[in-house]
């Protein structure tokens, strides 16, 4: 029997970045094949670290070691007539396709999905891209910081009094690459039954666009006018009789996030011992006691340290959790608890503990593997799956085709 | 044949507030069929929490906003799960259903009966999904700790590395964790129904809130272990590109974000800024000097942007082969021509509340795309259907159920 979901489907990863790199490995931890396809000098994130210590080195970027843990590397120059060959021999074998060109670059090259669906039927072709393939913005450059700018997210984050904010890390790319893996396994899910591939058109902008969902944000300023803006670290919402606090509030030695509950309305007042945050006047109008609600708050917060407000509050059932550094996270009491961060050793950037999947599938197993050096299965993939001589294999790396 | 990836699967959702219902909404606009279990008393349901309901439009418990956004093109059906009938009909349900999801707090469902040991019962290859906030199972001292997604933020880290440099950590806006949770559902349950698929093998999915967070900051968990150095907030900067930030145009809160990647880029922002001379300047000379001095070249940018529209700022720069693009509000979404171009949000007409614009499937696809323009269910609009015509309930039996209050077709007081 199958021990995962996934393991007869082989994907070929064009892709270079954080959007591809998330979306395939998402699909290499339920089992997938993924062949990770890099230009003879590597994709782009084994470039631009950050790096330990020493000079910077194409197998010890933080990036790549965390996103293509269990995939396979081959080199392939597409640019050249061979390599698109080859690609192309890749590609009838494939299940999936997935690249983040810029929108008509394969097309230039005469890989675009209608010529890679006369190879292979079933072929389930992805376009990762930060605007899409259609409309005025296609051709733009992009990034993350771009994306969450075009997508109107950066103007919901930060002070109403500062500039609009970046979201730490690069969660405009990371959406990208989630919305694509759920995009694949959709078309999978289609072609199991139609038993034909598809294309995919996954832009960031959208994938941002889609965390808006439950926020009603688009059409209460479609109703009202007024587009919702950054609040610091308020919800958006501005109507008097919203739920509040959901915000992050000072203690004695950090800070902590302050949520009230509505299945414990009064859980504020039992948890600092004031009566007032469980005045009917208060409670009628949370909101619109946004400010007085966070002195009160302060008041007892400044007393006490970020555990003792977790766990007081926890205690009673008031969802107050504390604010932690990178560095707190990977050691607090409940990652050592559940082990979630998983030691895995890797030739070049050694032993490492590196964050597990947050999907827990006892049934479809789930792996936690090490990055692939530069090309490190070329010869195995080539070989293996096309069926090449070793003289071929040489050959190629000769004319720098692999 | 449908046009639609999931038109064979059917769906109990069990779920509140936001994250649990938009990982079933995703999988509805794919072609499941999500039948909301909802109780009795429609105030527990999400009907009502941070977004009161809209005077004027119907009655309160179907005109509240978020609900009416994050349920569209889902059934509802109310039932009392704490009554002995209520869980036979859950149960009944269940025989014929593929998928159970749940975002309950850990105690919840089993104090209901309805673990998935006591589900798999009936129904020996359900999909299950929990949602628990902070750990898989009862593992860890935090295993029992409430938290809304916010919250989990908070414990991730994600929080500490959202801020202006040298400023307090602030948050997403938004309710990120949920939602970046509910895309990690949506896709497990397709994971899993791939699997039972290809073994017949059901299973109880955790899809844990804290760690979806933890998932898409991996990177610095790596970087800290490698370098020593806590990656933390910077504001809009980059950790190596630069310059790479948000100037000031010409009208109020208007900005352009800009971010420059190579040398080669820097030269096209120094021609479009008109400011040829900065690409000589060894203080700009590569990635490494731009990074240390990038405070000194913000004034020579915002000199440039504060003249021009955030349009006009994004159009000549990307004409010139530069990263930028217009902060946008969310009321610019509408009227933008790109966004018009990718026509991907979801407009739909409730019954009661009225017009609503939401976000869609973030994708178009070529043959199986998404059953959008369908509203959220008003509260048990779909027990004639869910009780009479899946589960054969005589008539009768449906108007003693709503009477005696375990399947009502109007909320009860709690």
């Amino acid at each position: 029997m199958s021990g995962s979901a996934l393991d007869d489907i082989c994907v070929v990863d064009l892709s270079q970045g954080v959007p591809g790199g998330y979306c395939t490995k998402l699909l290499t931890d339920f089992g997938a094949q993924v062949i990770k396809v890099e230009p003879v000098h590597g994709e782009a994130t084994r470039h631009v670290g950050p790096f330990p210590a020493g000079p910077p080195g194409a197998e010890r970027g933080a990036l790549p070691l965390y996103l293509n843990g269990g995939k396979k590397s081959i080199t392939l120059e597409i640019q050249s007539a061979t390599g698109r060959q080859l690609l192309c021999q890749l590609v009838q074998r494939a299940d999936v396709l997935v690249e983040s060109f810029l929108p008509g670059a394969l097309a230039g090259l005469g890989l675009d999905y209608p010529a890679l669906q006369k190879l292979n039927s079933r072929l389930v072709m992805c376009s990762i891209t930060y605007f899409g393939q259609v409309g005025p913005y296609r051709d733009f450059l992009g990034s993350d910081l771009i994306a969450l700018a075009l997508s109107s997210y950066l103007d919901l984050t930060g002070d109403p009094d500062k500039p609009p904010l970046r979201t730490g890390g690069s969660q405009a790319e990371y959406q990208a690459g989630l919305n694509a893996a759920i995009a694949i396994m959709s078309a999978l899910s289609y072609r199991d039954d139609a038993g034909v591939g598809q294309y995919l058109d996954v832009s960031a902008i959208e994938a941002v666009l889609s965390t808006y969902d439950g926020t009603a944000l688009l059409t209460m300023e479609e109703r009202t006018g007024h587009a919702p803006k950054r609040r610091g670290t308020r919800l958006q919402h501005r109507d008097p009789h919203a739920a509040y606090p959901s915000t992050l509030l000072p203690c004695k030695d950090g800070w902590v996030h302050a949520h009230w509950s509505p299945s414990n309305p009064e859980g504020l007042a039992f948890l600092t011992g004031n009566p007032r945050l469980a005045d009917p006047e208060v409670m009628d109008e949370l909101m619109g006691h946004a400010d007085e609600i966070d002195e009160l708050l302060a008041a007892w917060l400044k007393d006490h340290t970020r555990d003792e407000v977790m766990a007081l509050a926890q205690e009673v059932r008031v969802p107050f959790t504390k604010v932690q550094s990178i560095d707190e996270v990977l050691e607090d009491p409940q990652n050592q608890a559940t082990g979630f961060f998983v030691p895995v050793e890797h030739p070049e950037a050694g032993t490492l503990r590196y964050p597990g999947s947050p999907m827990h599938m006892p049934a479809s197993t789930c792996r936690t593997a090490r990055a692939p050096l530069l090309g490190e299965h070329t010869e195995e993939v080539l070989c293996n799956l096309l069926e090449l001589g070793a003289d071929d294999v040489l050959r190629l790396r000769a004319e720098g085709s692999i | 044949m449908t046009t639609l990836p999931l038109s064979h699967v059917r769906i109990l959702d069990l779920t509140n507030v936001i994250a649990g219902p938009m990982a079933t909404r995703v999988l509805a606009h794919l072609g499941a069929q999500v039948i909301k279990v909802e109780p009795p008393w429609g105030r527990a349901v999400g009907r009502i929490l941070a977004f009161r309901p809209e005077a004027g439009r119907g009655r309160p418990y179907n005109a509240i906003p978020s609900f009416n956004e994050v349920n569209r093109a889902k059934l509802s059906a109310s039932l009392d799960l704490r009554r002995t009938e209520g869980k036979q009909l859950f149960q009944a349900l269940l025989a014929i259903s593929d998928v159970v999801v749940e975002n309950y707090s850990p105690r919840v469902m089993p104090n209901l009966g309805l673990a998935y040991e006591a589900l798999r019962q009936v129904r020996p290859d359900l999909i299950m999904v929990s949602m628990p906030a902070m750990g898989a199972g009862d593992l860890g001292p935090w295993a029992n700790y409430i938290s809304f997604g916010p919250g989990t933020d908070a414990l991730a880290g994600l929080s500490d590395l959202t801020g202006y440099e040298g400023g307090p950590p602030s948050k997403p806006g938004n309710f990120y964790a949920d939602q970046n949770s509910a895309s990690h559902v949506a896709f497990a349950v397709m994971v899993a129904l791939r699997h039972r698929r290809r073994t017949g093998q059901g299973q109880h999915i955790q899809v844990v809130l804290r760690e979806t967070t933890m998932a898409v900051i991996g990177e610095c968990f790596l970087e800290y272990q490698m370098t020593g150095g806590v990656p933390t907030r910077i504001g809009n900067r980059h950790s190596w590109m630069a310059p790479h930030n948000v100037y000031p145009c010409a009208g109020e809160d208007s900005w352009v974000a800009i971010a420059v990647a190579s040398d080669a880029e820097f030269q096209r922002l120094s021609q479009a800024i008109e400011r040829p001379e900065l690409a000589q300047d060894p203080r700009f000379a590569d990635g490494a000097s731009r990074k240390r001095n990038e405070r000194e070249l913000d004034p020579c940018i915002e000199a440039w942007t504060r003249s021009r529209t955030r349009q006009e700022a994004m159009l000549a720069l990307q004409r010139h082969g530069v990263r930028a693009g217009a902060v946008l509000t969310v009321g610019d979404l509408k009227t933008d021509s790109h966004w018009a171009a990718l026509g991907s949000t979801d407009a739909v007409d409730h019954p009661e509340a009225g017009h609503g614009v939401h976000p869609g499937l973030p994708w178009r696809a070529s043959r199986s795309g998404g059953q959008l323009g369908r509203p959220a269910p008003l509260f048990a609009e779909h027990n004639a259907f869910v009780l009479g015509d899946l589960l054969g309930l005589p008539e009768e039996d449906m108007l003693r159920l709503q009477q005696a209050g375990a399947a009502p077709t109007e909320p009860m007081a709690l």
